[in-house]
């Protein structure tokens, strides 16, 4: 945490709502990337990324600063997230709504933004496969690269559970690969095939 | 046909000693279901690694200073309301026994249940009166090895106190 940080969260722990306002400016892509990733729909990423910095504004009292904030901020929206799911067990993903939000401007030329989006695309469906827990032990190591102590902090588990989970995580998104890919291909030539066939 | 310690290595972030890739490498050769699962992993590490974070829309910060405004208008009407029943509750009460008073018992009745009161509050202060007098007394009746049984009691008792008051202000409660 640079020192303007730690200055901002010492005000914002005093009371400075201007100061907390810098936080969230500062940490908005990490909490909404990780309700993105979670919950696999926009509106319901930015609402949950929202009530994430409230639930922290709220507990900012109970902060323990030999902790680090990141990790405490994507714990509250970890753990959010992970209810949210449990409460409606289905997972709706309308990626083809969402994914001009998740490739903003600096998309480096059409071709490979594509491909890219492809694969993102895959990869949510593959996601959203998965148990939440699971999905949130795959999203914090690979898009925040946390160690599995780490992990296990912020999603209140055992190392060795982390690493248990990581394990099936991946060999079930290891083996639905190829039938994700199949089923994308398909669902592409269907729709670029003549309607005359 | 045994898939492990392969399944592992292909998996798993330690990365296999050289021996343990010759292995490997002998073992996709012959098991299509490994080879697979390898091929497949590789591609989804290479996914992982070009998706990049996604990102709000503009004006997040703005948004979420609205939000806390009108949380913060919502929890002081919730404040408002909840002080207004409590009030309004306790004046319907206090309106309820003075009408049940004012039914049921006499102007006497009343002066003699106060006086029963304050005879009752009487004896209570004379018992206590009591107990202090006999307390002074009691070293010497208690053996010394009860005085320290008790006195180590209440201090462990204490200290687990301390420790716990300590440990909830400084711990707190870690937020779900």
């Amino acid at each position: 945490m640079s020192n303007l940080e730690a200055e901002w969260l010492q005000q914002a722990r005093q009371g400075s709502d201007e100061a907390f306002e810098h936080l969230v400016e500062h940490y908005q892509t990490p909490v909404y990337n990780l309700c993105y990733r979670m919950l696999g729909n926009p509106q319901e990423a930015e609402d949950a990324a929202q009530e994430s910095f409230w639930r922290a504004y709220q507990a900012l009292q109970r902060y323990d600063p030999q902790r680090s904030f990141a990790t405490w901020l994507l714990s509250i929206a970890a753990h959010y997230c992970i209810d949210q799911q449990r409460r409606r067990r289905t997972t709706s993903i309308p990626i083809d709504d969402a994914i001009e939000e998740i490739f903003p401007d600096h998309a480096p030329d059409p071709e490979t933004a594509t491909m890219v989006s492809e694969q993102d695309k895959q990869l949510h469906r593959l996601l959203a496969a998965l148990n939440p827990e699971d999905r949130a032990v795959l999203v914090l190591r690979y898009w925040y690269d946390l160690s599995d102590a780490e992990i296990g902090q912020t999603l209140s588990m055992s190392t060795s559970a982390v690493k248990s989970r990581l394990h099936r995580a991946r060999l079930q998104l290891a083996r639905n690969w190829r039938a994700s890919v199949s089923e994308a291909t398909r669902a592409e030539r269907k729709c670029h095939e003549s309607p005359a066939f | 046909m045994n898939h492990q310690p392969f399944e592992n290595w292909i998996l798993d972030d330690n990365e296999p000693s050289y021996e343990e890739q010759r292995n490997l490498q002998d073992h996709l050769a012959i098991c299509p279901e490994c080879n697979q699962l390898h091929e497949n992993w590789q591609h989804i590490r290479f996914a992982f690694k070009q998706t990049t974070p996604a990102a709000p829309r503009q004006g997040f910060t703005k948004r979420w200073k609205e939000n806390l405004a009108a949380r913060r208008a919502l929890q002081q009407q919730q404040t408002r309301r909840l002080l207004l029943f409590l009030v309004s509750g306790s004046l319907l009460v206090l309106l309820a026994f003075i009408i049940y008073l004012a039914i049921n018992i006499s102007l006497v009745n009343l002066i003699g249940s106060l006086l029963e009161g304050l005879a009752y509050f009487i004896v209570v202060m004379n018992r206590i009166q009591h107990i202090s007098a006999i307390l002074p007394t009691l070293p010497r009746v208690i053996p010394p090895g009860l005085w320290i049984l008790i006195s180590t009691s209440a201090s462990t008792l204490s200290l687990l106190w301390v420790f716990s008051i300590w440990k909830i202000s400084t711990k707190g409660v870690t937020p779900k």
